[in-house]
């Protein structure tokens, strides 16, 4: 029985927290979602660092 | 009139600069952006030395794990500039993998300038990823179809069905908020695990040991496995070793989460 | 026979939904769905009915999977390895991987010898097996790619919208 309990308490933690997260973001005006695993929007060709690049040869 | 012969060298090396530097810089980003959406280490070496030849250019390039280095040489090796570049995301990306093998190609048959290949290159990078809320929903149904694969009944196959719909979601939130990886991993196979038990707690199915098992296979990461392997046959050990390794410790992480999910729920290995 | 088409089945459906997660076109998925039927079955096929050893038979239709990835490519204007690395995956051996994992735990918490040998031998067989299999599948796969080189990297060509 003690199981049953804990599966729901853990199971419930999960669902109140993602559905939390819903209304926060909702709230906050944003719908619109970061892509899964894509870690940040600049464009990647601007990532260069000159100050790197050794100079011509 | 040495003077003005002094003047027009110096442009015409500014302009070899300029020139090579924008060749490099483009080179340079198109690799690390290949290496970073999981292609393998020789379609990005075919790719930039296609159209590096279509550019007038000679190019040496290095392909490490986290970076990639580039050096162009001009058509008779008398200029050259070197430069690196840092993939930006890491999730595997097969859509961006194909537009920019089209683009390769497109530089090569439409002699491409280099100014126009950034130009499709930004375009490239601009495609959004499938519908997350359909790729959480074929997932799914995806491990859910595993799970009757290894001989699960339908009781089972349900119960997989919803331990990956919330392993998933909580793994997609938790990308999304930037959360490490490998914690990612560790807490959506806690989860998923937690839900797959509930055909041993309940007693819904026959098969509950199946379900169990197979509510987690949704996180194996097997594309580096197999990226692994093409990468050793083409001879880039470190890059073989790298993503081996990152793909071993994934592989850890759900093992870790689908301990602690059935240590919880006090479940017998089967 | 039935159980070949429920196979075939299931495993396309696992191809396309992992594929999904890899952000695969659509116009790529249904290749992928394909060739995961084709192999998956293949593999079901030579294990149940010929007794083929589940290491021999992975490769087998592994090798089937990338070679038939090869004319697809150009085809569908895509590298084959975007449709034929997803189409491998419902093939990965979970099942023994666990078992793997569960002999070294029982291993390790073992209180007698003859316990700890007989966990011991359940690990190493069944890791062995799991590793030897995945290895398999990746040398079926990659293989066709490096041998059809000329089709495999040209398989893009001509295919760019803008």
């Amino acid at each position: 029985m003690h199981l049953v309990i804990t599966w729901i308490f853990v199971i419930g933690i999960v669902i109140i927290g993602i559905l939390f997260r819903f209304i926060a973001k909702f709230n906050s005006g944003t719908n619109h979602y970061n892509f899964i695993g894509f870690s940040g929007g600049e464009d990647a060709f601007e990532t260069d660092d000159d100050d790197n690049d050794d100079e011509e040869r | 009139m040495t003077t003005m012969t002094k003047n027009v060298d110096c442009c015409s090396q500014s302009d070899t600069h300029d020139q090579l530097k924008e060749k490099c810089r483009f080179l340079a980003n198109y690799a690390a952006e290949l290496l970073g959406c999981g292609a393998t280490c020789i379609r990005i070496e075919k790719n930039v030395r296609r159209m590096a030849q279509t550019f007038g250019v000679n190019v040496e390039m290095t392909l490490l794990p986290s970076h990639v280095i580039v050096v162009v040489w001009d058509a008779d090796y008398t200029h050259s500039y070197n430069c690196q570049a840092k993939p930006v995301g890491e999730a595997i990306n097969f859509q961006r993998n194909i537009e920019l093998s089209k683009l390769s190609w497109r530089v090569v048959e439409e002699r491409l300038s280099c100014s126009r290949a950034v130009e499709l290159y930004g375009k490239v990078l601009s495609l959004p990823r499938l519908n997350k809320w359909l790729v959480l929903l074929l997932t799914s149904l995806a491990n859910a179809s595993f799970c009757r694969l290894f001989g699960g009944d339908f009781y089972a196959v349900g119960v997989v069905f919803c331990a990956t719909l919330l392993g998933f979601l909580v793994k997609q939130i938790m990308l999304e908020d930037k959360i490490d990886l490998r914690i990612t991993t560790v807490a959506s196979a806690f989860v998923a695990s937690v839900v797959g038990a509930s055909g041993h707690l309940f007693g819904i199915s026959d098969t509950p040991e199946l379900a169990l098992g197979t509510s987690v296979l949704f996180l194996i990461p097997g594309i580096p496995y197999i990226n692994a392997g093409s990468d050793l046959f083409a001879g880039h050990y470190l890059c073989s070793f790298s993503r081996f390794m990152q793909a071993v410790l994934l592989t850890i992480c759900l093992s870790l989460g689908l301990c602690g999910g059935m240590f919880l729920m006090q479940m017998k290995f089967f | 026979m039935f159980s070949i088409l429920e196979d075939m089945f299931f495993s396309a459906i696992a191809a396309i939904g992992f594929a999904s997660i890899s952000n695969t076109p659509f116009s790529a998925i249904r290749y992928c769905a394909l060739l995961a039927a084709v192999g998956h079955s293949l593999r079901y096929v030579l294990m149940g009915c010929f007794d083929v050893h589940i290491i021999v038979a992975a490769t087998v239709a592994a090798t089937a999977i990338g070679v038939l990835a090869i004319p697809l490519g150009p085809k569908a204007k895509c590298p084959p390895e975007t449709f034929s690395y997803p189409a491998l995956l419902p093939m990965i051996p979970g099942m023994y991987a666990y078992r793997a994992v569960q002999g070294l735990v029982m291993c390790l918490s073992s209180s007698s010898e003859e316990a700890f040998k007989h966990y011991f031998y359940l690990m190493n067989y069944n890791g062995l097996t799991c590793i030897i299999v995945v290895a398999g599948m990746v040398v079926g796969v990659t293989l066709p790619i490096f041998v059809f080189k000329r089709i495999s990297f040209s398989a893009t060509r001509g295919g760019a919208e803008d």
